[in-house]
């Protein structure tokens, strides 16, 4: 069921009652968006998906009883069109990039502020990518053959992408990027989702032939 | 007996030596000894005018009644003619009453050392039914040419060539249709040519229907052809065996065993091939000091397995080989049988050395498989040793001498025995050098585990302690950072004078102080310009409220080669006060930031904060860096210091503050 202007429909599974509310809070508190679950534990999400659609996923990586991954995973066969964000400790880095090999399409930080919470998420499903200055990092240093491998199927980085990842790794904000390279920021943005795509180690294809094998998917 | 005083004047008689005068005696007893003849006879004769058969089992005396058919055994009983007519074999005893001769005739008996022919005549009786008839010679040499009532039936070998031997096989001679008449009796005629110093003559001669012959003859076939044959043949492996085991270990064993079966081969040959292409008698001395050789390196052999050291042994060996193998070669080749057989006596005192020695080395080891072989080899060719020279080559015992030498078989069978021992010590070498490489491997691998054990448990103890001390730092850095700053804003709340506005600072800064922890634990793998654009990313929302604009500045920095969490904290911190200052304190409206790597006047890294706000008192710049509440518990100042840094907080151009952190790097390594 669509309705012009749509509203985005989010639906989050967090376990930790405070920051499920306070998500919760400001979710509701955005005419854009649209809360239609909150699921506390990854078996009641994954329960509520198959019968359900949702535009955006709120992901806490440390539930209890299912890996926060494995519901990323799940999510993305189960709804392709579903975004899956990561709602993340603010040092978590190392998550969200594997969180992102399955997947995401980017992140939330749990201190951040209500508003910018809502933001962020309009930010994402209007194509934005977000990026801390350690994550370019870890990238670049993982393209240049050290720390964990890239995934064999992955490409290498072009050389506009090895620039942006540069500039970013060293401080500077998107609209300075987009300057320094004298691209508009949205091409930043886009960029940056194809480096994230590069991550995304399986596409959707294998994806959902995976899901056969492993008897998710009838 | 003779002894002479050398006197110095006088000159020493050639004759007057003992040894000389031996020797002397011993060349004249050689030369003069009585040989019957040495000029060739011609024509000896024999008639044999009377046959004894085996019938049932009993001899009769032919001409009988009735010839019965089948193949009977014919013994001539003959009488032998000289040139002169007269009875030769009677030459030097009164002629008496006709008596029968031996079974075989053996000319190298009767004239050793002489060249010569004879020519036997035997009646044959007549055939009485139609089958072809045969003649079967079971030893005929060494050249002969055999007649039937007067026509050639066949020729062995050319008379006189010595190359060709008929008495290495038996014929089996087929009379062809017609040769025999049935009115009367028939003539055989066989004609023979000897040479000195091997058998020659004529021994049994069968006559009877083919078909009864054939069997008997390959019979004989098989005894005298492919048993040697065989035996030439294992001796050959034998020898290559040993051959192949001496050559990668130089055992002195194996190097005799292989000579003595390579020697031991020759006269298995000899005794199969009848027309070598080496010439008599050259090829009869070769054969003849071969043999002597080849016994004699068995005995080697055997003392060497029983591991005799005799160094005497050793050389009476040695002489015996050297005077045997001369005598064979001057027996031969000069045609005086009596060296021969003097060289084979010769081995005779050299085989009861050996068994004396092997007698006492083998007795106390009687119990054990080698010991009691070797007793019973040494009893074995002893036996067999005096058969052959006594019994086969003298005729003691046996008419006419015999032809099969035991001694030969007896070490072939020796041999192989040998081989089966050589075999199986080398297994047990083998076997021997495996247990001590897996003993070594074991041994080895023991060790590699021990070091590994002590090796794992040092890098535990390593890996303990490097977490250890992480561990400690950590707690201690959240101790003084966060837990300061919490106490501070319990004693705040505490009080409940402070106000919302202080205590959500306060909490603030809280946070910083962990977050701060937090991102300096994240990999940055040394590069500074990422711990700065981590603290902008952190600070930027503040920075945005407060309406301060940001010119960013960060340039390609060299990674830095240690850059530890405890340096990036302090990075951090240093960064966070400077910047909370000009957010408090600067009233600026816009905050530069920038680093860059120089080399002048020395390698470094250079971070400036410039703002433009109202700057810093004089008498301030320079000194302890600015304190502010709720702020700096050690001053950026010493936060500088403890990571190699010099910090300045000056007065900008154009107004403002600006706060220069150089931080020395090494300089590359030179490549």
């Amino acid at each position: 069921m669509t309705q012009a202007p749509k509203t985005i429909r989010v639906a989050l599974v967090e376990d930790d009652d405070s920051t499920r509310g306070r998500l919760v809070r400001a979710i509701e508190a955005n005419t854009a968006l649209q809360l239609i679950c909150a699921a506390a534990t990854g078996a009641e999400i994954l329960a509520w998906l198959p019968s359900h659609e949702a535009d955006v996923l709120l992901v806490d990586l440390g539930l209890p009883d299912v890996p926060g991954l494995e519901v990323i995973r799940r999510c993305r066969v189960l709804r392709p069109e579903c975004e899956v964000m990561v709602i993340s400790m603010f040092g978590d880095e190392a998550n969200i990039l594997r969180a992102i090999e399955n997947g995401a399409r980017g992140y939330l930080l749990k201190d951040g502020t209500e508003a910018g919470l809502a933001t962020h998420v309009l930010n994402l499903r209007a194509g934005g990518s977000p990026m801390t200055p350690i994550i370019a990092r870890q990238l670049l240093v993982r393209w240049a053959g050290q720390g964990a491998p890239v995934a064999p199927a992955a490409s290498d980085l072009s050389a506009r992408e090895h620039e942006v990842l540069d500039l970013l790794a060293r401080g500077f904000t998107y609209t300075e990027t987009a300057q320094h390279l004298r691209i508009g920021v949205s091409t930043v943005h886009t960029h940056v989702n194809g480096i994230y795509r590069k991550l995304d180690v399986h596409n959707k294809a294998e994806a959902v032939f995976e899901a056969r094998q492993l008897g998710w998917l009838p | 007996m003779c002894t002479t005083r050398p006197k110095p004047s006088s000159r020493r008689a050639s004759w007057a030596g003992c040894p000389d005068t031996l020797v002397a005696l011993l060349l004249a007893w050689l030369l003069l000894a009585p040989v019957p003849l040495r000029a060739e006879p011609a024509g000896l004769v024999a008639e044999v005018s009377a046959w004894r058969i085996l019938e049932n089992g009993e001899e009769v005396l032919w001409p009988a009644p009735e010839p019965k058919p089948g193949p009977a055994l014919y013994r001539w009983v003959a009488k032998f003619l000289g040139p002169d007519g007269r009875d030769w074999f009677r030459r030097f005893w009164p002629a008496s009453a006709w008596e029968p001769g031996p079974v075989s005739y053996r000319w190298d008996a009767r004239f050793p050392g002489v060249d010569g022919h004879a020519l036997f005549r035997l009646t044959l009786p007549v055939p009485i039914d139609g089958e072809p008839r045969a003649l079967l010679f079971s030893r005929i040499g060494n050249q002969a040419v055999v007649r039937v009532n007067g026509s050639i039936v066949t020729r062995m070998g050319e008379p006189g060539q010595t190359t060709f031997d008929a008495a290495k096989t038996s014929w089996l001679v087929t009379l062809p249709e017609g040769t025999l008449r049935r009115d009367g009796a028939n003539q055989l005629q066989v004609e023979v040519w000897c040479q000195a110093g091997r058998w020659g003559g004529l021994s049994q001669v069968q006559y009877g229907p083919l078909s009864a012959l054939e069997l008997a003859y390959r019979q004989q076939r098989l005894w005298r052809f492919n048993v040697p044959v065989i035996m030439a043949s294992g001796f050959v492996l034998m020898g290559l065996t040993a051959l192949a085991l001496w050559w990668r270990q130089r055992l002195a064993a194996y190097g005799w065993f292989a000579a003595a079966a390579m020697l031991g081969v020759v006269r298995h040959i000899d005794r199969v091939w009848p027309d070598l292409p080496v010439p008599w008698p050259l090829w009869g001395g070769l054969a003849a000091a071969a043999y002597a050789a080849h016994v004699m390196l068995m005995f080697r052999v055997g003392l060497e397995m029983l591991e005799v050291r005799s160094t005497a042994m050793h050389r009476l060996l040695l002489g015996t080989l050297v005077v045997v193998t001369t005598l064979a070669l001057l027996a031969f080749v000069g045609h005086w049988p009596k060296l021969w057989s003097a060289g084979l006596s010769l081995l005779l005192p050299y085989g009861l050395a050996v068994d004396v020695c092997v007698a006492r080395t083998a007795w106390p080891r009687r119990r054990t498989g080698l010991g009691a072989a070797m007793l019973v080899a040494a009893v074995v060719l002893t036996a067999t040793g005096l058969f052959d020279r006594f019994v086969v080559r003298e005729g003691v015992g046996l008419e006419g001498g015999g032809y099969f030498s035991t001694t030969p078989v007896a070490l072939f069978v020796i041999a192989v025995l040998m081989t089966g021992y050589i075999i199986s010590r080398h297994n047990a070498a083998v076997d021997a050098y495996r247990k001590l490489n897996a003993e070594l491997a074991a041994r080895v691998a023991e060790r590699e585990r021990q070091l590994h054990e002590v090796f794992d448990s040092l890098n535990e103890q390593r890996r303990e302690q490097a977490v250890t001390e992480e561990r400690q730092r950590l707690m201690r850095e959240i101790h003084d950072g966060v837990g300061a700053q919490l106490v501070l804003l319990q004693n705040l709340a505490a009080t409940g004078r402070a106000d919302p506005a202080t205590i959500e600072q306060q909490a603030g800064a809280a946070l910083d102080e962990l977050r701060m922890a937090v991102d300096s634990l994240q990999p940055v793998h040394g590069d500074l310009g990422t711990v700065l654009a981590t603290m902008r990313y952190r600070l930027q929302p503040r920075l945005e409220a407060a309406g301060l604009a940001m010119k960013w500045d960060v340039g390609h920095l060299p990674p830095l080669p240690d850059l530890l969490p405890q340096a990036v904290l302090q990075v951090h911190r240093i960064v966070l006060e400077a910047m909370t200052n000009v957010l408090r304190h600067a009233g600026a409206r816009t905050l530069v930031v920038s680093a860059q790597a120089v080399q002048r006047p020395q390698p470094a890294i250079v971070v400036v904060l410039r703002d433009d706000g109202i700057g810093i008192p004089e008498d301030l710049a320079g000194k302890l860096a600015l304190q502010s509440r709720g702020h700096g518990l050690v001053n950026m100042h010493t936060r500088a210091e403890s990571i190699g840094a010099q910090l300045s907080v000056t007065r900008g151009e154009g107004g403002g503050t600006q706060v220069t952190l150089v931080w020395p790097q090494q300089p590359p390594a030179i490549s």
